[in-house]
């Protein structure tokens, strides 16, 4: 049967469209707070590039702020991502369809990825503000798994989103997953790197030896 | 409240408040900083929403046709059914059921009209076979 192309009235949908657009946002959001939260520290922090080098230096801590809000802003677009879906007329989910995993009939698994990657990255996000608490050391140790969050967002997104064979959404989730996956691999072995071979005190250089540390970092993803 | 110093005038003269006195010169950089993630995102937001509709506006997106988009997806692809099966049936059907032989009687016909001079010639369906000319029960 040949088919025809029907023309739909998107008003009929608001919710649908509103879950859908909520959570592509959380999804570049929490992508761009991952790329920045893997750029902070370790050697990376040493090759700013030139045009942030003034910024940097008048807010030293512009890049732990960007990462911070991105962070927030990304949670927010989650929580609005599941309560839009509540007004949904055609998939019409229940509080707990959205809040427990597997209990949705619409692609059960991908859609249960997304629910638990959501609610570590909500525990683990928000552990910054308890961090004294829980202790610094423990708390960056806790904090790595944020990546595991982001990779069942990314899978949710291809698994149950309807956007997913988009190009337009297609192309960037690849490329920044890519990107994430060469900048955490970088950092594993930058820590490994650092762990196998700690620091000796280094005998005092004259002036006019001494190397930029800059100069002293070899083989970064970053060069 | 602000701490004033004596200039060797006498004169006092408001002393600016230090970063060590429990604010950081960075407050309004963190305030700014919210609100413009907050408005990306809204725009954002607002960028993708009227993308999607347009997309499904103009029949683009990927879930037409799967009855997901919609109950006029739905309606319409049932709709488009029906013709095409009502197309069907009636292109298969019978043209007109079997005309009676000549001197069978008049009964037969005289239970679709009522009248032995009806005669199923009126029919509209074309019959290779001519209508029977309209004859009297002969009994």
């Amino acid at each position: 049967m040949k088919s025809i192309e029907i023309v739909v009235d998107p008003s009929q949908h608001v919710w649908w469209l509103a879950s859908r657009a909520s959570g592509v946002v959380a999804l570049v959001l929490l992508t761009a707070s991952v790329i920045i939260g893997l750029s902070i520290g370790g050697r990376f922090a040493q090759h700013v590039p030139k045009r942030l080098r003034p910024a940097m230096r008048a807010e030293p801590r512009l890049l732990t702020r960007a990462h911070e809000q991105t962070a927030v802003a990304a949670l927010i677009a989650i929580g609005l991502h599941g309560v839009t879906l509540l007004g949904d007329g055609w998939l019409h989910p229940s509080p707990a369809d959205i809040a427990v995993p597997l209990m949705i009939d619409y692609r059960p698994l991908f859609t249960g990825l997304g629910i638990v990657g959501g609610y570590i990255l909500l525990a683990l996000g928000l552990s910054y503000y308890f961090r004294q608490r829980i202790g610094i050391a423990r708390w960056k140790r806790v904090h790595r798994f944020v990546i595991a969050g982001w990779a069942m967002s990314v899978l949710h997104t291809i698994g149950a989103g309807t956007d997913a064979a988009e190009g337009w959404l297609l192309w960037p989730v690849a490329v920044s997953s890519a990107v994430i996956a060469l900048l955490y691999v970088a950092r594993i072995a930058e820590v490994g790197i650092n762990r196998r071979m700690p620091v000796a005190p280094s005998p005092p250089v004259a002036p006019s030896q001494q190397v930029a540390p800059s100069q002293q970092v070899a083989g970064t993803a970053s060069d | 409240m602000t701490a004033m110093t004596d200039r060797s005038n006498g004169a006092t003269v408001p002393r600016r408040r230090s970063a060590g006195a429990g604010r950081t010169a960075a407050a309004p950089a963190i305030n700014g900083g919210w609100w413009k993630t907050l408005k990306l995102s809204t725009a954002m937001f607002l960028a993708v929403f009227a993308l999607i509709a347009l997309q499904l506006t103009f029949g683009r997106d990927p879930m037409l046709g799967t009855g997901r988009a919609g109950k006029e997806a739905e309606r319409a692809t049932v709709h488009h059914k029906l013709i095409v099966l009502r197309k069907v049936i009636i292109e298969t059907q019978p043209a007109a059921p079997p005309a009676a032989p000549a001197g069978s009687g008049g009964t037969s016909v005289s239970q679709y009209s009522g009248t032995s001079a009806a005669a199923p010639a009126a029919a509209p369906t074309p019959m290779p076979a001519p209508a029977p000319a309209p004859t009297t029960s002969a009994s």
